[in-house]
């Protein structure tokens, strides 16, 4: 029954602390950019993500890259948002995805596309991220389409995880909002990256208390930072962001290479805090566009070697 | 009500010129209300284009008239009592009834001098806001009366997405999250478990996805 | 050059507080026509705007300082109508500046001479060429 399963679903399954990273597609026709970020992540992580447009601006699609990834023998979790594609595209998508051997994937509602460069698009929006996931599961598990009799002989075999924001509001909603999406399917969680380890743990906290965190499997976001600026940036520019100032303190002092090393630390010292928090099965690693920093902070943080 | 806004000055000039006997029609309903092509603003751009062709060689002549509504055949007839073979007609109403008065006039040119934008309310003074898309299936009970279609910006169903902040939506321009309101409002209520129940893919085919629509009421016609 | 005309929108309170009435209506000064409103609260844009269509090349507004309305909010809204107004002008290529606001504290007007000459005060260094001079059409 093993060989069903992808090596995130039987690494977090076997309780091991998971390690993913992100890497973003280019915005081009480029397979080699691929190829190259996910042959420097390969030895370090469980999976790589691959972002859907990320920001509404146009990279190449996410199935694609993801499955450039799987030929080169990084296993990729592709994502897939709800802003560009109706019911009928996402569920052709994931028949797609699954022939071509991807397993993992993440359900998202998508950034609004007024951040992106095609502002003046359409939205879609047919479903959102929740009832993706339900679909993903009557999929997988039913052989069958949203409101459709017909049932597939091969259904698609999916692994299907959602995005959670602990530091959005409405604050005290969210763990009733992560709930809804267990319910929905969802077996993993990847959340929004922590800064703020105590609003995280407050949030693990009512986790805990719905008795979630025995029902999927949650693996904390973490960024490293490359300087104050970009911490500024992300708490004042970034929606559901959260930044606490000390955190900006600790960069100040810092400019262009100590400052990255002290963002590398930051990162390091919170997967050790993370790691030590019940309920918390790994790290989602989102280094924007800085992959190259992943495997001195996965070696360093001690999550050598994966499993 | 339907609202719209007037469009910028140079269009309206763009969208005129080259016509000599303009006529000028206003609404009195919905346009009127929000301040954009009742009989005031009718006066208001008829003066303007008069003041901007003043240092012209030709003058196009405009003539103004406001009925009750443009939406409606038995008001629009009444334009025809002072149609005397302009080159022109704008409207200031919504698409509605420019295309009515399009229909009633098949000879003549018909332009709109608005952007027809939501349907919506008036909040306080001077504010108007979107808050129906007309989906076709209201859900309104379900929500503590507040549309997750219009007034989220991603139409979700089941809950705020993670861009919510403050209860606003990340899309900014101090728009409020529906969903916070949302929250709000079933708490207030007590019946925020209604929110633990999964909303499933909404039917779309009575919206205008379905194509455009209509409304027969046989037991109202002779 | 023609002499400038000028076109000012008085309220009756402002004007009554100091004068006699009927005294407006037996005055004439070369180039300057007063319209009486009830209340500054009445001045819509298109008053204005007509003012202009009929050939004024200036339009002043005499509006009560809002501390001293006889109608109590009635000159509060004349700011903003002026303000729209001056837009509609600009964008009909005329010059907003054409358009001119004086507050008036009551009874300031305590003649015809002192209200003649605020209104010649408020449009002077306004461009002096009359939008009706034919001289100064594009040929």
């Amino acid at each position: 029954m093993n060989a069903n399963k992808s090596n995130l679903q039987r690494v977090l399954e076997a309780g091991a602390f998971a390690v993913t990273a992100e890497c973003g597609p280019p915005r081009s026709a480029d397979a080699d950019v691929v190829i190259r970020k996910g042959l420097l992540l390969k030895k370090f992580v469980d999976a790589v993500n691959v972002t859907d447009n990320q920001t509404a601006i146009v990279r190449m699609s996410s199935i694609a890259a993801a499955a450039i990834l799987k030929s080169v023998g990084v296993e990729p979790v592709f994502q897939m948002v709800c802003r560009d594609r109706n019911r009928i595209a996402l569920q052709s998508d994931l028949l797609g995805a699954a022939a071509l051997g991807l397993r993992n994937m993440l359900c998202l509602s998508g950034d609004h596309q007024k951040f992106g460069n095609q502002a003046q698009g359409k939205n879609v929006f047919d479903i959102d991220s929740m009832q993706l996931l339900r679909t993903v599961t009557d999929m997988t598990e039913k052989g069958r389409f949203i409101g459709d009799e017909f049932v597939m002989d091969v259904p698609p075999r999916i692994y299907p995880g959602a995005a959670e924001n602990p530091f959005a509001d409405p604050f005290e909603y969210r763990a009733a909002r992560l709930e809804k999406k267990v319910e929905s399917g969802a077996r993993f969680i990847q959340t929004q990256c922590v800064f703020n380890l105590e609003k995280f743990a407050t949030w693990m906290k009512e986790v805990r208390k719905r008795g979630l965190h025995k029902r999927v499997h949650i693996l904390a976001g973490v960024t490293p930072l490359k300087s104050a600026g970009m911490a500024r940036y992300m708490r004042d520019k970034v929606a559901g962001m959260d930044v606490p100032d000390a955190v900006i303190k600790r960069m100040e002092p810092f400019k262009g290479p100590e400052a990255r090393a002290e963002g590398i630390r930051i990162c390091i010292e919170t997967i050790q805090k993370l790691r030590k928090m019940e309920g918390v099965a790994g790290v989602h690693i989102m280094a924007i566009e800085w992959e190259e920093a992943v495997p001195e902070i996965v070696e360093k943080a001690g999550l050598l070697p994966r499993p | 009500m339907i609202v719209g806004e007037r469009k910028p000055f140079g269009e309206i000039q763009g969208l005129l010129g080259g016509y000599n006997n303009i006529l000028l029609v206003g609404c009195g309903t919905c346009v009127k209300v929000c301040f954009t092509g009742g009989d005031k603003e009718v006066a208001v751009l008829a003066s303007q284009l008069r003041l901007a062709g003043a240092k012209g060689k030709k003058k196009a002549a405009i003539d103004e008239m406001t009925v009750e509504r443009q939406c409606e055949i038995e008001f629009v007839d009444e334009v025809a009592k002072k149609f005397k073979g302009h080159d022109v007609i704008m409207s200031m109403a919504c698409g509605a009834g420019v295309q009515m008065l399009a229909e009633r006039f098949p000879d003549t040119p018909v332009v709109p001098a608005v952007n027809t934008t939501f349907l919506g309310l008036l909040q306080k003074q001077g504010h108007f806001v979107e808050n129906c898309q007309g989906c076709g299936t209201c859900v309104l009970g379900a929500f503590g009366g507040i549309c997750p279609v219009s007034r989220c910006a991603k139409s979700l169903f089941n809950g705020p997405c993670g861009g919510s902040q403050g209860g606003k939506c990340e899309i900014g321009g101090d728009t409020p999250c529906a969903w916070q309101q949302i929250i709000d409002r079933l708490t207030k209520l007590k019946q925020l478990d209604n929110l633990k129940a999964h909303v499933p893919p909404k039917n779309w085919s009575t919206a205008r996805h379905g194509g455009p629509r209509k409304l027969i009421r046989e037991d109202n016609i002779l | 050059m023609c002499a400038m005309k000028i076109t000012a929108l008085c309220c009756h309170n402002a004007l009554y507080a100091g004068l006699e009435p009927g005294e407006i209506s037996r005055a004439y000064v070369e180039g300057v026509q007063i319209i009486e409103t009830p209340c500054s609260g009445k001045v819509d844009p298109i008053y204005l705007l007509k003012a202009f269509e009929k050939g004024a090349d200036c339009v002043v507004v005499l509006a009560c300082d809002q501390r001293l309305c006889a109608t109590i909010e009635g000159s509060k809204r004349i700011h903003k109508r002026i303000e729209r107004t001056k837009q509609l002008l600009a964008e009909a290529g005329l010059d907003p500046e054409r358009l001119v606001l004086r507050i008036v504290r009551r009874p300031a007007l305590t003649s015809l001479d002192v209200l003649f000459k605020g209104i010649k005060e408020a449009t002077k260094g306004i461009l002096d060429n009359s939008l009706n001079d034919t001289s100064s059409m594009p040929q």
